[in-house]
């Protein structure tokens, strides 16, 4: 619950800074238009832009970011054609790419499981166990509307509760490898579709008053996640200019799947310690069950 | 903005859905142990706050299997079958019963060799507090101590249970003693005796005034009630009885002791005289007069024939008392004993025909009572123990095939340690042992080897080979509450020491070779499992 | 069973009266313990000590017992209890005990004789009436109440044991205020099935109560002379007073009467008198005898045919032929004893024998008169220790003899008895006692005696069983002090009843000298055995 608040308290700062940022950023050349009522112009290759001062961006970004005229908005959509990508501009300083799609991004969220096994009682009053997300991802189109992003992404979070009057705790480390597909319907929303093999690594521990040690278990198992969800461009849609770099919403559903895990716990103490016999079982711990992942991402 | 709703709307879901679900309640119950038995093949633990009873083994690697059962609410007494085979525990159930399905008084009968099943549940209909269990097994009687804290409550009720007999509407059967203003205070179940009516087994109730005996093997009759003085201000102290002469069935007696009185009561079981009584056997009372209260007494075979013993606390003397004539021969003690024990079958030189042989022990050693030669030359009948030097205040029996041992344990702590000893009643030799402990609790082996020694809540205990008389001590890491020496699966015996910590935890190690080395600790004996 | 059977089986506590003794002046030594008060108990030596010489010798002293105590029939044993209201009999053949439910209070036994039952009757002090109980033949007890007199501590029975007279004896009332003339008397009907009580008055402070042989009269002698009743309608009255001496104002402390079993005549005996009135109670005449000098006592025989007066101060005896000393004063003969003073005289019921002694010296002889034939001759016998009292056996045939209380410090014994055989005549065997005497009997037969001893101070209680035969002597402890002996021929026991809060009494049998103690004997009426 403590990594949940600290992480919706993180999406909400991060927010309420990419909704100012993107305001500043904003630097209308021509009359503020609503996007919505604009009247679509002919296509016409538009006139290279003169470059300005990039925006800030993280440091994931490699891309010159370009301003973009808010009347002629690159990739203009076309409805009888769906959206068509920008051209490619010989830009002075390195090529320009859609910057909807073709980029990468880091994402900071929060990953919530329902961990319905029994092995998570002792650790939690409830079955929600939400960890931090982190992760990262590079772009690749492969068509007009489809991309492939693999990447990284680390997750963790931590359980406390009492078990009979025990102290225990419960962490878990994710560290996966991102294969994650996507459909643009829009420039500024896609759907897209996870699947996330990771290691899966689970601390246990347990106070237990007749033991005269610390009592843990410790053990990586494999794991995969496979969630579907969509990404949308909030600040864009809401009016904020192209800029670099973009915030998107990310929200996905799906399952998360490890391996079981025992719950053998032995005591904290060197391998010679006449101690280090004691065991306490409390069954298996299964990490796995419906989860969602909300994230704010960064693309650049 | 009904985007930025939309954001803080899903997060905030995200919140509330993360508190879905949750965990049984027994993980937020502490444990709460307050009965623990070793039984033949395992050991018992009672967890009150899950209302469970946990019975554990132990396999060949000392590890601990546990079975989890079901018990009542409000565990009130616990006890182990004589043959330690069963396990009975007494609930009162869920009090006051506020709808139909609240739970009812119970009395639960595990199965104590390992498999723990449910082998009985005898349901009651008021709660009892207090259990005494038949020395063979078979019957179990409910009573109130008084402190149940019912609003009413008849102390004079029993509830006999047959454990042979299922469930049903005559089994418990409640009795309500005859009272004249006492309440029970003990509870005795005799051997068969050979009565003029037959074979019969009796349940002798002593109430703080009076005593009433009960046919077991007719619970359908009234109690037989002998009132011991007209004031009632005799209390009862405690009663022995003898068979008598196998041959005869007219010489069965009972004798019984006050806590104040100068004399024992003596009851003879005769012919029912009255022939519309539904009890087909009579008693005469007769009284038997000492100079002081005794202290303790039992039946005896002697060289002169059937006596009554009796010792006086403070007097260098022992008096026989014939119960056909009351006539009383004076044994002079060199020393002042307490208490009596028999132990003709234990020792090897037993006198030919017949007579007992009686240990003697108290404030002032230990003695051997030849009661061969009491009363033809009672000035030959005792040999005192020169050895035992300090007063003993319990013995306890060895089992077979060491049955001839006994372990003395002193009555006071001293300066420098306390001294126990182990009596060989075969040699009348004593060795005694020398302990730090200031009080000392002791549990012995079934199979009658080892003695296994040990002061609550201190880490130290050790074991005596009672062979070789040699001690092994032991440190433990946590500890200990109780000490049990049971059987393992598949052979041997192990030491489990419970440790009253946490959830609790014990510590095993092999019976035959016991070493801290090869100890396990098993921790959390109830957490989990739920 | 005859009357002078019935009172041969008595022999209970009461130590015979020697007749003829001084009211006034003769030291009446109650038994010690008159109202089971403790002390140390034991006779009261004469008063100044004893001193030799006939013409200074104190006078002669009168040992009688004054406490209620267990009654015999023919087969059962009654011992009242007062605080209980019970009576408890014990069958002295299988020594069971029973109770019964007298009145409130019951005090005052009395053997009832009957051919074939046994009947006793009780005096129940609080309520003031009389149960009589008789045991059927199916040893239940029939009782029914009678009223009587307030106060009434003294039974009176007929030979036939139709009459039951119920009196107070003043003597066992202590303080008794001048103003108090117990006069009141009650006379039981005991006819099986129409019982009464007839309420009567008597003179002042009666002493005696015997009835006719015919049982038509009974005679009640008292302070204002002789009463007499006439029981010949079967409704009892007074039907006048006999005076007993010619001086109205005659100090009646200074006499004793004494009447003859068949109640025909009366004896007068005064203090420091030579002369003994005869009076005939048919029609009141007096007739004087004159003897050589001071009669020191007087007897009677039990069939009333002859009289005993001893002159102390002559060293003669007198022997008087009843009634032939009516028609002839003179007409008796004189039997000189030389060699030992003689005072006082105790005769056998059975036989023409007397024992004639003197408890004011301090010789250590008695002598036999057999007077059966004429002259009768007297027959020295030499004891070891002076004499206290004589008990002689209905027979005649035995002896038991107390000596005084021993106050050498040398001695072990406190006292001593000696067992005389007269036929054949054996040498005195004297018997040192531990503590003082308090109780003797004599078996019908004279083959068997009882002494009991007792010394609450040092808590010394005992009972010597005597085989007067071959003058064996064993004695027996007893658990608490005795206040009662007796013997039971038809039983073949000897009981000795004891001081207890629930009742003992110890049987022991005449030949065995088995005992068999029983105490407690209302707890068999406290067992509840429906």
């Amino acid at each position: 619950m403590r990594a949940l608040r600290f992480v919706c308290s993180s999406v909400l700062t991060l927010l309420v800074s990419a909704t100012a940022m993107a305001q500043e950023e904003q630097e209308p050349t021509t009359a503020p238009s609503d996007s919505a009522t604009q009247e679509l112009p002919a296509l016409e290759p538009a006139p290279m832009a003169e470059p300005t001062t990039p925006a800030p961006s993280s440091a994931a970004s490699a891309a010159p970011s370009a301003t973009v005229n808010a009347s002629h908005p690159a990739g203009a959509i076309d409805s009888r054609q769906g959206y068509a990508p920008p051209p490619m501009s010989d830009a002075v300083d390195g090529p320009s790419r859609d910057m909807s799609r073709d980029f990468w991004q880091v994402h900071l969220g929060v990953r919530v499981g329902w961990v319905t096994s029994e092995g998570y009682d002792p650790f939690s009053e409830n079955d929600g166990f939400s960890q931090v997300s982190m992760g990262a991802t590079r772009a690749f189109v492969l068509s007009d509307s489809i991309s492939f992003a693999p990447g990284l992404l680390w997750e963790y979070g931590n359980a406390a509760s009492k078990a009979r009057n025990a102290p225990t705790e419960l962490s878990v480390h994710r560290l996966g490898a991102v294969a994650e597909g996507r459909l643009h319907l829009d420039r500024d929303l896609y759907v897209l579709a996870k699947l996330v093999p990771q290691a899966v690594y689970t601390g246990a521990s347990i106070e237990e008053d007749s033991a005269t040690a610390v009592l843990v278990r410790n053990a990586w198992r494999f794991g995969v996640d496979a969630t579907a969800g969509a990404a949308w461009n909030f600040p864009r849609t809401l009016g904020v200019d192209d800029v670099v770099p973009q915030f998107w919403v990310v929200g996905e559903f799906g399952y998360g799947w490890s391996m079981n895990q025992d719950l053998a716990f032995s005591p904290d103490v060197d391998e010679d310690d006449p101690r280090a016999s004691t065991t306490l079982d409390l069954g298996m711990l299964s990490m796995r069950g419906m989860m969602m992942r909300i994230s704010v991402a960064m693309t650049f | 903005m009904k985007y930025s709703h939309a954001i803080f709307v899903g997060i905030a879901s995200i919140t509330l859905l993360s508190g879905c679900g949750d965990r049984p309640e027994s993980w937020d119950t502490p444990a709460v142990v307050r009965f623990d038995k070793g039984l033949e093949n395992s050991f018992a633990l009672i967890d009150e706050s899950m209302h469970s009873v946990h019975l554990f083994s132990v396999d060949e690697s000392l590890n601990l299997s546990q079975v989890r059962k079901n018990t009542g609410k409000n565990v009130v007494a616990v006890m182990a079958s004589p043959q330690a085979d069963r396990l009975f525990v007494l609930s009162k159930g869920e009090q006051p019963r506020r709808k139909s399905s609240d739970e009812r008084p119970a009395l639960w009968v595990y199965d104590g060799s390992g498999s723990g099943n449910l082998l009985s549940k005898y349901t009651l209909s008021n709660p009892l507090d207090s259990i005494a269990v038949d020395p063979e097994g078979r019957f179990v009687v409910l009573y109130s101590s008084g402190a149940s804290g019912s609003f009413v409550t008849n102390r004079n009720e029993l509830l006999v249970i047959d454990t042979s007999l299922p469930p049903g509407d005559t089994n418990p059967l409640p009795r309500t003693i005859r009272s004249f203003g006492g309440t029970p205070q003990r509870l005795t179940f005799t051997s068969p005796l050979n009565l003029p009516s037959g074979q019969r087994r009796l349940l002798i109730i002593e109430t703080d005034q009076d005593l009433s005996l009960l046919d077991l093997d007719h619970l359908d009759r009234k109690e037989v009630t002998v009132r011991l003085s007209n004031d009632y201000k005799v209390v009862p102290a405690g009663v022995t009885y003898t068979d008598g002469v196998p041959q005869r069935n007219d010489d069965a007696r009972l004798a019984v002791r006050t806590t104040k009185e100068n004399s024992v009561f003596l009851l003879t079981f005769v012919p029912q005289a009255n022939a519309s009584a539904e009890n087909d056997f009579g008693l005469t009372v007769n009284i038997i007069g000492l100079t002081s209260t005794p202290s303790d007494f039992a039946f005896v075979n002697t060289d002169g024939g059937l006596r009554l013993a009796m010792l006086e606390a403070g007097m260098r003397r022992a008096t026989l008392v014939d119960p056909d004539t009351t006539t009383e021969t004076q044994v002079d003690m060199p020393a002042s004993f307490g208490r009596i024990s028999l132990v003709t079958r234990e020792i090897s030189d037993a006198p030919a025909g017949g007579s007992d042989v009686a240990m003697l022990w108290g404030y002032e050693g230990v003695a051997f009572w030849s009661l061969g030669k009491s009363v033809g030359q009672a000035y030959r009948s005792i040999e005192v123990l020169p050895d035992i030097d300090s007063s003993v205040g319990n013995v306890v029996s060895v089992p077979a095939p060491n049955q001839s041992l006994k372990i003395l344990v002193p009555n006071d702590a001293g300066y420098g340690g306390r001294r126990f000893y182990v009596l060989n009643l075969a040699n009348r030799t004593a060795s005694p042992l020398l302990t730090s402990a200031s009080s000392l609790s002791l549990t012995v082996s079934a199979d009658g080897q080892r003695a296994w020694f040990f002061q609550r809540n201190s880490r130290e205990m050790a074991v005596v080979d009672l062979l070789t008389m040699h001690p092994q001590n032991l440190v433990l890491e946590q500890p200990i509450t109780s000490v049990f020496d049971i059987g393992r699966a598949g052979g041997g015996r192990a030491m489990v020491a419970l440790h009253y910590q946490g959830n609790m935890g014990a510590t095993v190690v092999d019976a035959f070779s016991p070493d801290e080395a090869s100890a396990r600790m098993h921790v959390g004996l109830l957490q989990g499992g739920f | 069973m005859s009357k002078l059977r019935w009172y041969g089986c008595l022999g209970v506590g009461l130590f015979m009266v020697a007749c003829g003794a001084n009211e006034t002046d003769s030291l009446r030594n109650t038994a010690p313990y008159p109202n089971d008060t403790g002390g140390s108990g034991g006779y009261e030596g004469p008063a100044g000590g004893g001193q030799a010489g006939s013409g200074q010798l104190p006078p002669e002293q009168e040992v009688e017992s004054a406490y209620e105590s267990p009654v015999a029939t023919g087969r059962f044993v009654w011992i009242a209890n007062p605080l209980s209201g019970r009576v408890a009999f014990i069958d002295a053949v299988t020594l069971e005990v029973s109770t019964t439910e007298a009145g409130n209070g019951p005090s005052y036994l009395a053997p009832v004789p009957h051919p074939s039952e046994d009947v006793a009757v009780v005096i129940n002090e609080v309520s003031s009436d009389a149960t009589v109980l008789r045991a059927t033949a199916s040893d239940t007890i029939d009782s029914i109440s009678l009223p009587i007199a307030q106060q009434n501590n003294a039974w009176a029975i007929s030979s036939t044991g139709r009459w039951a007279i119920a009196w107070t004896d003043s003597r066992k009332i202590a303080e008794a205020n001048e103003t108090h003339g117990f006069q009141d008397i009650a006379v039981l009907d005991l006819s099986e099935g129409a019982e009464k009580a007839t309420r009567l008055s008597v003179g002042y402070r009666p002493v005696a109560l015997q009835f006719s042989a015919d049982e038509m009269h009974a005679y009640a002698v008292t302070q204002d002379g002789i009463s007499v009743m006439d029981l010949s309608t079967g409704n009892p009255v007074i039907v006048g007073l006999i005076p007993v001496s010619d001086d109205p104002f005659d100090d009646p402390a200074s006499r004793d009467v004494s009447i003859t079993a068949d109640g025909m005549y009366a004896l007068v005996r005064w203090e420091n008198s030579d002369r003994i009135v005869v009076v005939s109670l048919e029609n009141g005449m007096r007739t004087e005898v004159n003897l050589s000098g001071t009669v020191t006592d007087l007897d009677l025989s039990s069939d009333g045919k002859k009289a005993i007066a001893v002159i102390r101060e002559q060293g003669e005896v007198a022997v008087l032929p009843i009634p032939g000393i009516v028609e002839a004063p003179t007409a008796y003969e004189t039997v000189k004893i030389t060699n030992m003073v003689v005072g006082s005289a105790t005769m056998a019921s059975e036989a023409q024998v007397a024992l004639l002694y003197s408890n004011a010296s301090q010789q250590d002889r008695i002598a036999a008169l057999h007077y059966e034939n004429s002259p009768a001759t007297s027959d020295a016998i030499k004891l070891h220790a002076p004499v206290l009292a004589a008990f002689l056996a209905p027979t005649g045939i035995s002896s038991i003899v107390l000596h005084p209380p021993t106050n050498s410090l040398e001695s072990s014994y406190v006292s001593a008895f000696s067992v005389l055989h007269l036929s054949p005549k054996l040498p005195a065997k004297i018997v040192g006692m531990t503590a003082p005497p308090s109780a003797v009997a004599i078996s019908p037969s004279g083959e068997y005696g009882v002494v009991a001893e007792r010394d609450d101070a040092k808590k010394v209680f005992g009972a010597y069983l005597i085989k007067m035969f071959n003058q064996q002597v064993d004695r027996f402890e007893l658990a608490s002090p005795p206040i009662a002996v007796g013997t039971l021929a038809e039983a073949k026991r000897a009981y000795v009843a004891q001081k207890h809060p629930e009742g003992r009494i110890t049987f022991v049998d005449l030949e065995t000298g088995l005992i068999r103690t029983l105490t407690g004997f209302e707890l068999g009426a406290r067992v509840v055995n429906p």
